[in-house]
């Protein structure tokens, strides 16, 4: 065997031009399928880190009943060690703790159904960046008494900054919310449902308007790393009493999304399909031409006395190797080349990049930096030029020697 | 206040038409029963959750169907806070922030106080008489007292949500002594259990009404009536927005 | 005399060129599939939020737009004189709108309602065509008549016939409560729609909301074709200085960037096919050129122009695409009529389309003109890889490759 080998691997380079084609063919089939694929990947990730990252996290914590009916009612006491455990987790990126409900705001005349959110400033500014959205007055710090409210709602009230409005609603347990608040900033989201309806306030101070102190909605955790969902599941759950409360995974939260991205992802497949056959259909050709342009040596192997079969495995080693070198060096061009634009993402191009933004996502196309989807394209391309370079061999056993020789075909 | 519990219970329920004459009268008889002509009182509602019980103490004011003045008492939080009806329309007058505030449409769906009651259930003036038409299918015994069972089916044109109601009159004092509220596909979706009948100036009236939906497991809500007075000589200048502020 | 030339000697090597073409084939054909399934996906979709939703211009009182006050109305007459007129307007209609609060029994939930005026709505937008169960507005019943979604029907635990209680403010701010009787059921594609939006006659809410006669909130309309568009809401515009005239674009600015974002990404697809396509062509047209050196060379010395040998190798290759290229449009353009016709259904991704409203029921769509773009980027695709290939044919030596 391991003469056969080496006989092999010295065949390979009698020829030089030839396997350089071949080499060349495979070791960029790899490249391709792998930019492709990572692009594919690293969008669909991006997309929803983002989606998640700006709406509920990759984990919440939560009353078990709050998912099902969202009220303060179903809100939860923020356990005393709790904070401890957020803070020495180092799967953390980063966590949100939140205060949800409805309200109505209302300034002179003018009352409209809000949705008041309760927030520390700086995650939330983490979150979704919302004081880069600030148009008027200034961001939120902690100890404000004061509000954050949209654009149009604004316009709505005919109010601006410094102006005060009154917000109304249940608190915990039915309590009446209600105070005055002076308006300490104007923001300008792109989607202008937001600016309408949401108003934001600092944590403390929407605890006591709502008589929630000591008490959340939920905390959102988002992770430094996706995988890592199920493991913070279980080791929140492990922290919890979970006879009151949960830790709900994404995926429960966000099945609109995910359903959204698997279909999107069905179509990515097609066209990582679609590009494995034309990759699969090149390299035959290839493959099929430096077959054929052998059979004259073929043929006198064969007529000095070598067996067909014994030539063909040979045959088959040769194309192997080949296949295997090239798409090792296709594995090892890719991991700069990913890595390169994984550092330096293509921008989106600047029309569609507002959409982009609308929905809370970076404007880029971000390439992933997974090694297991590369491997992947690797033993794909691996399989398919294998094949590829195999099925011309059949020849081998059938063509007639005598005529080939004499160049009768 | 009886006024209100009233309210409250028949906000649910109402009206009954000329025909079927014996069960319009049973039920129009428990009516005025209930209402007199204007009423003023104490009581303590208390909500009761899975997870905790809270309780309330107010003071009341009504006239017939279409006005009442509720002064929250207890606790501290909320109180001073006062709402107004008057016909189809509500205010809560809130003194922290000094600010009168007309509820609009989004906020009838809410829970008044947090209890299973809605602001909607107080604000219409669904009647148990005029929105329904009567029958009286059968007779029950409740808390002891003989009752009739009356069947009443909302009349096309009324805006009622209920596909029908059952109520338990007793026979003798025409005392409501229970309710079943139940949807357009005759589910069951809230009952109404009066008791502790007890004096109340001129007349008994049950004092204790027990409100439960049976969609939300441990959920109730309890109206115990204090203190009530009859024929006070309440006018209708009383309901106004000035003397939200003023009442104590 | 070269272009016969460079024809017959694609067929040289049969099986060769059919690995290329079958290649070429395949790739373009997959390609333009995938490219006509994205777009008439966000076809049906910027179609159906037009017809379902917001046709193509929407008129309102500037004020109105941000205060949403019952009172902000505009003249019926007045719009419906300029509007029929204008011939540019296919159709159009006027709506009245208010928050209410929907209530049964069992539940209650905010919702948008809509008056409308069912005979004339219907030639404006499609919602009677998604009917699954009862009328639309049409009713002889002496009750008010309502159709509300199957997702909103679901949740108020309602069906046909069910009486719905809707708690709304008049124009004068006094609360009314009114009830309706589900009339029909509608699902549209569009979850965010289905959630808002209850229909009921315009007559029967203008008298609830207590507006005058003729006075509306919004007239919805629809161009006779899309290139006038721009044109007709500026002339609007012009006639009716205090409106805001919006075209569908600037009123859902997602919907025209996802199309314009659909065509570059369609463009970018192809793209990629055919560069891994180049590979294995410039891997065919290489061996071509060592297979013949002694032909190339016999050709050069019979004096044959470096141009003309360029010409050959160039034209061989275009050929050869070429007929890839034209195979797999063909493919392509057969698949597409089929299944642009018969529709491909996707139930399992029914859920998450219809979050973003798109519906799961595609029908693949493509420009002729992309076909032909298509076929041009396969001849620049086959010039391209033929410079290397002709480079390599001159590094030849003539004599040096007869004698060999």
């Amino acid at each position: 065997m391991k003469r056969k080998i080496i006989l092999a691997w010295r065949n390979l380079w009698r020829n030089k031009k030839r396997t350089y084609i071949t080499l060349a063919s495979v070791t960029f089939a790899v490249v391709i399928a792998t930019m492709m694929r990572g692009l594919q990947l690293g969008t669909y990730d991006k997309m929803l880190d983002d989606a998640i990252t700006s709406t509920t996290g990759h984990v919440a914590l939560m009353d078990k009943l709050y998912w099902d009916d969202k009220t303060l009612l179903n809100s939860m006491e923020f356990p005393p060690n709790l904070e401890e455990v957020l803070r020495a987790d180092p799967n953390l990126d980063f966590w949100v703790p939140q205060l949800f409900s409805g309200a109505l705001v209302s300034s002179g005349q003018h009352t409209r159904g809000v949705l008041v959110q309760g927030v520390d400033p700086q995650v939330q500014d983490r979150q979704i960046n919302l004081s880069e959205k600030i148009i008027e007055g200034s961001y939120l710090s902690d100890e404000d008494e004061a509000v954050l409210i949209g654009k149009e709602l604004s316009l709505f009230l005919r109010i601006g900054v410094g102006d005060t409005i009154v917000l109304l609603g249940q608190g915990y347990m039915g309590v009446t919310a209600a105070a005055k608040y002076p308006i300490k900033g104007i923001y300008d989201h792109p989607m202008a449902e937001f600016n309408k309806r949401l108003v934001f306030l600092p944590l403390a101070t929407a605890q006591y308007l709502f008589f929630m102190e000591g008490r959340l909605t939920n905390v959102n955790l988002v992770l430094k790393d996706n995988e890592e969902v199920s493991n913070t599941q279980t080791y929140y759950q492990s922290k919890m009493d979970t006879t009151l409360l949960e830790a709900r995974g994404w995926r429960t939260m966000n099945k609109e999304i995910l359903s959204g991205i698997e279909s999107d992802n069905f179509f990515g497949k097609i066209m990582i399909g679609i590009l494995y056959m034309v990759i699969g259909f090149g390299l035959f050709g290839t493959i099929l031409m430096m077959t054929m342009e052998r059979k004259k040596e073929f043929s006198i192997m064969i007529a000095i006395g070598m067996r067909r079969t014994k030539l063909l495995t040979q045959v088959i080693l040769e194309s192997i190797m080949i296949a295997g070198i090239g798409a090792l060096a296709g594995l090892i061009i890719s991991f700069p080349a990913v890595y390169f634009y994984y550092l330096n993402p293509i921008p989106v191009p600047e029309e569609s990049a507002d959409m982009y933004r609308q929905m809370n996502m970076e404007p880029i196309l971000q390439i992933s930096i997974k090694p297991g989807y590369m491997v992947l394209q690797f033993a794909v391309v691996l399989c398919v030029s294998i094949v590829a370079s195999v099925i011309p061999l059949n020849n081998i056993m059938k063509f007639n020697i005598v005529d080939i020789i004499r160049g009768r075909q | 206040m009886i006024k209100l519990t009233q309210i409250l219970v028949l906000v649910c329920l109402t009206s009954l038409s000329a025909f079927a004459q014996n069960s319009t009268e049973i039920i129009q008889k428990s009516l005025d029963k209930l209402n007199g002509k204007s009423s003023q009182g104490e009581m303590e509602m208390t909500i009761v959750r899975p997870r905790y019980t809270r309780s309330m103490t107010m003071k009341s004011w009504s006239l017939g169907n279409e006005y009442f003045l509720i002064y929250i008492t207890g606790p501290a939080r909320d109180k001073g806070q006062v709402f107004l009806k008057r016909q189809t329309d509500m205010w809560n007058w809130i003194p922290n922030i000094s600010r009168m505030i007309k509820l609009p449409p989004s906020m009838m769906g809410q829970n008044w106080m947090g209890s299973d009651f809605t602001n909607d259930d107080l604000v219409k003036m669904n009647s148990l008489v005029e929105d329904y038409t009567h029958k009286l299918i059968g007779e029950d015994q409740i808390d002891g007292l003989d009752c009739y069972k009356i069947e009443l089916i909302p009349k096309p044109n009324s805006s009622v949500v209920w596909g029908k109601i059952n109520m338990w009159v007793s026979k003798e004092e025409y005392y409501q002594m229970k309710g079943e509220y139940f949807d357009e596909d005759f589910e069951l979706i809230n009952t109404m259990e009066a008791s502790e009948i007890t004096q109340f100036d001129d007349r008994k009236l049950p004092a204790k009404l027990v409100m439960t939906p049976l969609n939300k497991p441990g959920n109730q809500t309890i109206m115990l009536n204090k203190n009530l007075k009859f024929s006070t000589n309440l006018q209708q200048g009383f309901f106004s927005q000035q003397n939200m502020k003023r009442v104590r | 005399m070269i272009a016969s030339l460079a024809w017959r000697n694609v067929w040289r090597n049969k099986t060769r060129s059919f690995a290329v073409i079958l290649a070429l084939t395949m790739g373009l054909f997959g390609a333009l599939l995938i490219a006509s399934m994205s777009n008439g996906m966000v076809d049906k979709w910027i179609k159906n939020a037009i017809e379902n939703e917001i046709s193509e211009v929407q008129i309102h009182q500037a004020q109105y737009l941000i205060m949403e006050e019952l009172g902000l109305t505009m003249g019926e007459k007045e719009l419906a004189s300029v509007l029929k007129k204008n011939t540019n307007v296919r159709s159009y209609t006027s709506r009245i709108r208010t928050e209410a609060m929907a209530m049964t029994a069992n539940n209650s939930t905010q919702v948008s309602l809509i008056g409308i005026d069912p005979e004339e709505e219907k030639k404006v937008t499609e919602v009677h065509q998604f009917m699954i169960d009862g009328q639309y507005l049409e009713t002889k019943s002496k009750f008010k008549p309502v159709i509300i979604s199957e997702r909103l029907a679901e949740k108020l635990k309602v069906r046909l016939k069910s009486k719905i209680i809707f708690t709304l403010a008049d124009k004068t701010g006094n609360m009314a409560y009114e009830n309706f009787k589900v009339n029909g059921i509608f699902d549209t594609n569009s979850t965010m729609f289905d959630d808002r939006n209850v229909f009921v006659r315009k007559s029967d809410l203008q008298k609830i909301l207590k507006l005058e006669d003729g006075q509306v909130h919004e007239v919805a309309l629809r161009v006779t074709s899309p290139e006038i568009l721009e044109s007709t809401v500026n002339v609007l515009q012009h006639t009716f200085p205090d409106f805001k005239i919006r075209d569908w674009k600037v009123i859902n600015p997602t919907l025209s960037m996802s199309g314009s974002m659909m065509t570059l990404f369609n463009y970018i697809l192809v793209g990629i096919v055919l560069i891994a396509l180049i590979f294995g062509i410039i891997n065919t047209m290489l061996m071509v050129i060592l297979e013949r050196t002694k032909e190339i060379g016999m050709l050069r010395s019979l004096g044959m122009s470096k141009r003309k040998i360029a010409k050959m190798i160039t034209l061989e290759t275009i050929f050869l695409c070429l007929v890839g290229g034209v195979m797999g449009n063909l493919l392509a353009l057969g698949a597409i009529e089929y299944f642009g016709s018969a529709g491909m259904h996707f139930e399992s991704f029914k859920e998450g389309m219809e979050q973003f409203g798109m519906s799961a029921h595609i029908y693949p769509k493509l420009d002729y003109s992309f076909y032909a773009i298509i076929t041009l980027m396969v001849v620049f695709t086959a010039v391209l890889s033929s410079i290397f290939p002709i480079i390599r044919a001159f590094k030849l030596n003539p004599a040096l490759a007869i004698r060999d």
